[in-house]
C-alpha cells in the first residue's frame, strides 16, 4: 500500500511538478514579450507625445539641428540707452518673478566719477529705465554708460561643474539650461556663477515650465531661437544694442559684429569663456 | 500541495514583479535620467509670447506704414505695446483695430528712453522733463508712429512776441516750447496750447 501510495504520490506529484516547471517556462516566456510590449507601448506613447509637442511650433519647418548652431550675443554698451525694455520683455516672455532682485537679464548704470570711483546702480533691474530723479550722480563725472547683463552661456560653465545631480548642462548649440526634473534646488550653481546670472524661484512662483522650488536662468529664449526668432530682449531692443546670432554663420549679425568691433568678455581671467561679448566695456567692469 | 501552492504563488509574484519592473523602471529612467537633449527639446517647445511686427501689419496698416519710415523704425511694435503673440493669434480679423483692449503705452514709457540723464549715448534724443511742457500726454503732440517722432514741433515764440490777447488771458503765461523745435502749422500749436483758452 505504502509503495503504491508512494508511487501514487509520486505520480500525482510528478504531474503538477512537470506542469509547474512548464508553467514556469510558460510564465517566463510570456513575461518577456509582455514586458517588451509594455515597454514598447510606453515608449511609443511617450515618443508620440514628445513628437506632438516638438512639432507644434512649425510643422512644415525642418527639424531643428542643435549641432548646426553656436548661439552668441554681442552687447553694445555704446548704443544702449538704458530703457529697460529688454528686462520687461524677458520678465513677460519667460515667466520671471516680479521681484526686482530676480532677473534673467537686467541693466546697470555705471557712472565713473572724476576720481575714478565707479558707482553701479540698477533700480528695479533697470526695468522701467533710469528716472533722473532717482539717479545719485556725482557732481562731476568722467563718463557714464549702461551695461545690460545676462547669463554668459559660458563654454566652461562653473555652474555645470558644481551641480551635484547634473541638472544643469550645456547644449550642443551653446546654451546652458536647467533640467527641471533633475534639479533639487540646492542653489550650489547660484554660488558658483561668477556673473550672478541665476536665481532661485521663490515660493509661490514657478519656472516657465511650471516647476517650483528650483533654479531658473537665461535660456537665450531657447524656444524662440530654435524657431528662428530672436530672444525677446533682442527683439524689443529699440537701438539694437543686443546683437544676437549664430557664430557658425559668418554672415550673421553677431559674426559681423565680432569681426568689425573690438570686444571683450566679463572676467576673462576666470577661464569661463563667455559667449556674451561686450563692445565699449571698460576695464573696470568686472 | 501547500508547498506546491506556495511555489506557484511565488512564481506568480515574481512574474508580476518582473513585468512591473520592466514597465516602471524604464519610465522612471526616462523621466529623471540624464537626458540633456530631451530636456533641451522641452525648453524649445515652450510657446513664445512676443511675436513679430509683420503680424501686426495685417490689421494695423495705418500705423505700420508710417512707422516703417519713421525714426522709430528700429523700435518694434511689441517694444512699446508688449507681448502680442496671443493677440495676433486670437484677435478676430473683422474686429476694428483698437477694440481688443491692448493698452496704449503711458508717458513713463517714452521717458524710459528719452529722459535726459547720465549714460545716454551722444546724439540720442533726450528731453529734460523738468523743463518740458507737462500739461498733456507725450503722444498728444508727438506722433510716435510717424517720422515727426524724430523731432518735436518747434516754434521759437517767446511770450513777449505773442499777440497781446494771450498775455492778458493767461496770467502765468504759456510755457515756452523747448528749444530745438522745428517750424509747424497752427493746428499743431493749438493741439498743445488750446487749454489756455486764449488761443481759441
Amino acid at each position: 500500500m505504502s509503495e503504491t501510495g508512494m508511487a501514487g504520490d509520486t505520480a500525482q506529484g510528478a504531474g503538477p511538478m512537470t506542469l509547474s516547471r512548464r508553467r514556469i517556462l510558460q510564465l517566463g516566456l510570456a513575461a518577456v514579450p509582455a514586458a517588451c510590449g509594455a515597454r514598447l507601448l510606453a515608449g511609443a506613447l511617450a515618443s508620440t507625445d514628445g513628437a506632438a509637442r516638438a512639432a507644434e511650433p512649425a510643422p512644415d519647418a525642418p527639424p531643428y539641428d542643435p549641432a548646426a548652431h553656436e548661439w552668441s550675443f554681442v552687447i553694445d554698451t555704446t548704443t544702449c540707452i538704458g530703457c529697460g525694455r529688454c528686462v520687461e520683455a524677458c520678465k513677460l516672455e519667460n515667466h520671471v518673478p516680479e521681484d526686482d532682485e530676480l532677473n534673467r537679464t537686467w541693466v546697470e548704470l555705471h557712472v565713473v566719477a572724476d576720481d575714478g570711483t565707479v558707482t553701479v546702480t540698477s533700480p528695479e533691474g533697470g526695468r522701467f529705465g533710469f528716472p533722473a530723479e532717482d539717479a545719485a550722480v556725482p557732481a562731476s563725472i568722467r563718463e557714464a554708460y549702461f551695461v545690460p547683463r545676462t547669463c554668459m552661456q559660458c563654454e566652461n560653465p562653473p555652474c555645470t561643474w558644481v551641480c551635484p545631480v547634473s541638472a544643469t548642462f550645456r547644449t550642443e548649440d551653446g546654451v546652458v539650461l536647467v533640467d527641471e526634473k533633475r534639479c533639487i534646488g540646492c542653489g550650489y550653481c547660484l554660488v558658483a556663477c561668477p556673473y550672478g546670472a541665476r536665481y532661485m524661484v521663490p515660493a509661490g512662483e514657478t519656472t516657465p515650465k511650471g516647476v517650483a522650488g528650483i533654479v531658473d536662468k537665461c535660456t537665450f529664449c531657447y524656444h524662440r531661437i530654435t524657431r528662428g526668432m530672436l530672444p525677446a530682449c533682442a527683439e524689443v531692443c529699440p537701438v539694437n544694442a543686443r546683437i544676437f546670432g549664430d557664430l557658425n554663420d559668418s554672415a550673421s549679425a553677431v559674426s559681423v559684429a565680432l569681426a568689425e568691433k573690438r570686444v571683450r568678455v566679463m572676467k576673462p581671467g576666470l577661464g569661463t569663456k563667455p559667449r556674451v561679448y561686450y563692445t565699449g566695456l571698460e576695464g573696470e567692469v568686472e | 500541495m501547500t508547498r506546491l501552492r506556495a511555489a506557484l504563488a511565488l512564481i506568480a509574484i515574481l512574474a508580476v514583479a518582473c513585468v512591473a519592473l520592466a514597465v516602471v523602471v524604464p519610465w522612471i529612467y526616462d523621466e529623471y535620467g540624464y537626458h540633456p537633449e530631451v530636456n533641451a527639446r522641452s525648453w524649445a517647445a515652450l510657446a513664445p509670447r512676443y511675436a513679430d511686427a509683420v503680424l501686426c501689419q495685417r490689421c494695423h496698416e495705418a500705423q505700420y506704414t508710417p512707422w516703417q519710415d519713421s525714426k522709430h523704425a528700429t523700435v518694434t511694435c511689441e517694444s512699446c505695446h508688449g507681448p502680442l503673440a496671443e493677440h495676433a493669434a486670437t484677435a478676430p480679423e473683422a474686429a476694428p483695430p483698437g477694440s481688443s483692449g491692448i493698452a496704449k503705452p503711458a508717458a513713463r514709457l517714452c521717458a524710459a528712453c528719452h529722459e535726459r540723464g547720465p549714460g545716454k549715448p551722444d546724439g540720442f534724443a533726450t528731453v529734460d522733463l523738468a523743463a518740458h511742457y507737462a500739461g498733456g500726454t507725450c503722444t498728444g503732440c508727438h506722433d510716435s508712429h510717424a517720422a515727426t517722432a524724430a523731432r518735436p514741433h518747434d516754434i521759437p515764440h517767446p511770450l513777449a512776441n505773442l499777440p497781446p490777447c494771450v498775455v492778458c488771458h493767461v496770467p502765468a503765461g504759456l510755457r515756452p516750447v523747448p528749444a530745438g523745435h522745428v517750424e509747424s502749422s497752427d493746428a499743431v500749436c493749438l493741439s498743445c496750447h488750446k487749454r489756455s483758452g486764449a488761443t481759441q
